[in-house]
């Protein structure tokens, strides 16, 4: 494959609150890069400026502060035992931030670059709605839509839910229930034969659980995010009380997002007739700990549910699901 | 109301769901099933219902109407 070719295939961008993956296809492979969603600012100085440059970190100079973004804000903030800070909240730009864009714009032109050719295809991960308000969503849509005409590409966006179908449910002819438990929110989809019949999100997600967890431990939101992904297993109260909080939160989650499943499909009136049971696929960080599996099949089998369930199972590569299914979107 | 799957072709959802299984590629199979299969409105419970009424009524006419004559 030569290099024209290369700069001419579509790409699957999963925007997501904590992290920023961009999936590519090459060679029937799939490769995937990601960047953290977060930044750090400090005080601009030509010292700093220098010893950042000098060690290739990530960073941009915007007025009198440098701001440090995508992974290395991560290792900085752990140096300055600070938290990140974060240009999106609850899956959407978050409005409290006035570096969100800018930083987006930079991370995502350093995972996608520009499109080499124009009118590349690229499919982008946006939030369903929560059921209570649009929050923002149509705004977060157009401007990272912008962000990636100005790089050159045709970009269209595809609900998270739906993406996980795409990326998970080929063997079910993309008939079943994706849901991606991410940082800011939980998005699910009902999809039959790859058509979203119901789609919405819940609030509750990676960044409640590490939120609540920080305030009645003490701790930092950001250490309780690195305890939860590195060691933390979900099997029930411990002696650990960092363990214990995150359990405790994490089964609020997991109730909250079953009950919401379980309301949302029984009170929808355009359902269509399902012969066959589905399969209900979860993917994103929030699902990755160890446990967490039984405890959502648990919870949702605990009481009647209003179509048949197949199989409950966790993507085989829960961090990249979202982006892979965008770009089976854009190869489509 | 309950939605409808339906094929923009002429085959019917099984033959579609057939096809789909066939092939082996999953971009292939999703590209199949995005140009194919879409969405419309169902026919409505209560309407549905009151059609199965008047056939049966229009059944149990006739009935009669053969049995009266024979006998």
């Amino acid at each position: 494959m030569n290099n024209n070719e290369v700069d001419n295939l579509p790409l699957g961008l999963d925007v997501g609150t904590s992290r920023i993956v961009v999936a590519r296809n090459r060679d029937k492979t799939y490769q995937y890069e990601t960047q953290l969603n977060a930044f750090i600012t400090l005080p601009y100085s030509k010292l700093a400026q220098s010893l950042l440059e000098k060690e290739s970190v990530f960073h941009e100079v915007a007025g009198d502060e440098i701001v440090v973004a995508g992974n290395d804000a991560q290792k900085f903030a752990e140096i300055f035992h600070v938290e990140t800070r974060r240009p999106m909240l609850h899956g959407v730009l978050n409005p409290q931030e006035p570096h969100s864009l800018t930083v987006i714009r930079r991370i995502i032109t350093k995972l996608v670059g520009e499109a080499g050719t124009e009118g590349r295809k690229i499919f982008f991960s946006v939030p369903a709605p929560t059921g209570k308000a649009e929050e923002g969503i149509a705004y977060h849509q157009a401007s990272i839509r912008q962000i990636l005409v100005e790089l050159g590409y045709q970009a269209q966006p595809i609900e998270e839910g739906l993406a996980v179908v795409f990326a998970e449910m080929s063997a079910s002819n993309y008939t079943g229930i994706g849901i991606s438990c991410g940082s800011g929110l939980c998005n699910v989809c009902l999809s039959v034969l790859s058509v979203p019949v119901i789609s919405f999100s819940v609030p509750k997600a990676g960044d409640f659980i590490d939120a609540q967890a920080a305030a009645v431990t003490g701790e930092l939101s950001t250490r309780m995010r690195v305890h939860k992904e590195n060691t933390f297993r979900l099997n029930g109260l411990s002696g650990d009380r960092v363990a214990n909080a995150l359990t405790v939160y994490y089964d609020d989650v997991i109730r909250t997002l079953t009950s919401t499943l379980r309301s949302t499909i029984s009170s929808t009136q355009r359902l269509p007739k399902l012969d066959q049971s589905v399969p209900v696929v979860l993917s994103g960080g929030t699902a990755m700990p160890k446990g967490f599996l039984v405890r959502f099949e648990a919870a949702l089998r605990a009481e009647d549910f209003p179509i048949r369930i197949a199989e409950v199972r966790i993507s085989d590569d829960p961090l990249h699901s979202t982006a892979r299914g965008a770009l089976m979107a854009a190869l489509c | 109301m309950r939605l409808k799957i339906q094929s923009v072709n002429k085959e019917s959802i099984r033959q579609v769901v057939k096809l789909a299984g066939r092939m082996a590629d999953q971009v292939d199979r999703l590209r199949y099933l995005r140009g194919t299969v879409t969405v419309g409105p169902g026919t409505p419970r209560l309407h549905a219902m009151a059609v199965w009424i008047v056939a049966a009524a229009v059944c149990a006419v006739v009935v009669a109407l053969v049995l009266w004559s024979k006998s």
